[in-house]
């Protein structure tokens, strides 16, 4: 049985125990932008529950047009105001370079991608980094209640980039 | 108090029971591309323990350049090799259209998105839509394992995409 296979006889527990249809806009008016990486369980994290909040989530956590327009699709039509970001200590990104990354798909595939992957050294200012591009979108209405902060792994622990 | 500060407090209480997975690495070698959507809680309506899967998320769970990076991190330096991709019913994005959408951001600000709302009008075109997307990067390696679904937000079930 693959671990899709798996996850599916999960998912038929939990529609057993499904509490029915919640509405469609975000109950407490945030969104979230976090990092993909499998320790960060979000909902446990913040002690969201369905229905609150959205979540979203790439390589890094990072700002990138695609979080741009999720979060304009967030706030013009489903009615969100605040935005929280999480980052994580041991993330990934830390571990190479863009030009490193960049080359070893090229080498292997004869491609180099035209998307910037990402990377980052320092966790605290690539948060700032996220803030400061949403800051600077023309898309994003919402700007007075915008969070940041660094997940610990080994802790569980939130710290704020201030 | 803020949303934020009421999550911090929650934070507070989940880091005291908090146990670090073992591994930055997905266990179950798993990246899930799923949509923002707050009603969408992915680990539990797939069972899914801390430290398994990769999960990312964005305004319809499509996959756009950015999941494109995201996955090719994932696949690349972290090991994941199946994908799965949730997208659900009563979406935010079957609700509008990409004129509609911009058209409205380009009257209030003077500025037209230059990226693509990705709209949809059908869940389950949607889905193999991402996954023709995905077949088709040259900087996704594992692509022998993917499967969609479309997630009953009534229901709380998972319907597979053929």
């Amino acid at each position: 049985m693959s671990v899709t296979d798996e996850y599916l006889k999960n998912n038929e527990a939990y529609a057993a125990q499904f509490g029915g249809l919640l509405p469609l806009p975000p109950a407490s008016h945030v969104a979230v932008v976090a990092c993909m990486d499998a320790r960060l369980n979000v909902y446990g994290i913040l002690g969201l529950k369905e229905g609150e909040a959205h979540v979203i989530r790439n390589a890094g956590g990072v700002v990138t047009d695609d979080e741009i327009r999720s979060l304009a699709i967030s706030q013009r039509l489903l009615g969100t105001t605040e935005i929280i970001l999480i980052h994580h200590t041991d993330c990934g990104m830390l571990t190479f370079t863009d030009d490193g990354f960049k080359r070893s798909i090229q080498d292997e595939t004869g491609i180099k991608p035209e998307w910037a992957a990402e990377a980052f050294t320092d966790l605290d200012e690539d948060v700032r980094q996220s803030i400061a591009r949403i800051k600077a979108s023309p898309f994003v209405p919402h700007k007075d209640s915008i969070r940041g902060f660094v997940f610990a792994v080994a802790t569980g622990k939130l710290n704020e980039v201030v | 108090m803020s949303v934020a500060d009421e999550y911090l407090k929650n934070n507070a209480a989940y880091a005291k029971t908090y146990g670090q997975p073992s591994s930055h690495l997905p266990s179950r070698h798993v990246a899930i591309v799923a949509c923002m959507d707050s009603r969408l809680n992915v680990s539990s309506l797939l069972g899914m323990n801390d430290g398994e899967a990769h999960v990312l998320r964005n305004g319809g769970g499509v996959v756009t350049d950015d999941m494109i990076r995201s996955l090719a991190l994932s696949q690349r330096l972290l090991g994941t090799t199946d994908i799965i991709l949730i997208h659900h019913t009563d979406c935010g994005l079957a609700k509008t259209t990409e004129d509609e959408f911009k058209g409205a951001i380009e009257a209030e600000t003077g500025i037209r998105p230059p990226w693509a709302v990705e709209a949809f009008t059908d869940a389950a075109a949607d889905v193999r839509q991402s996954i023709g997307r995905l077949k088709a990067s040259p900087f996704i390696p594992h692509k022998d394992h993917v499967r969609g679904f479309v997630f009953d937000v009534a229901t709380g079930s998972l319907n597979e995409v053929i």
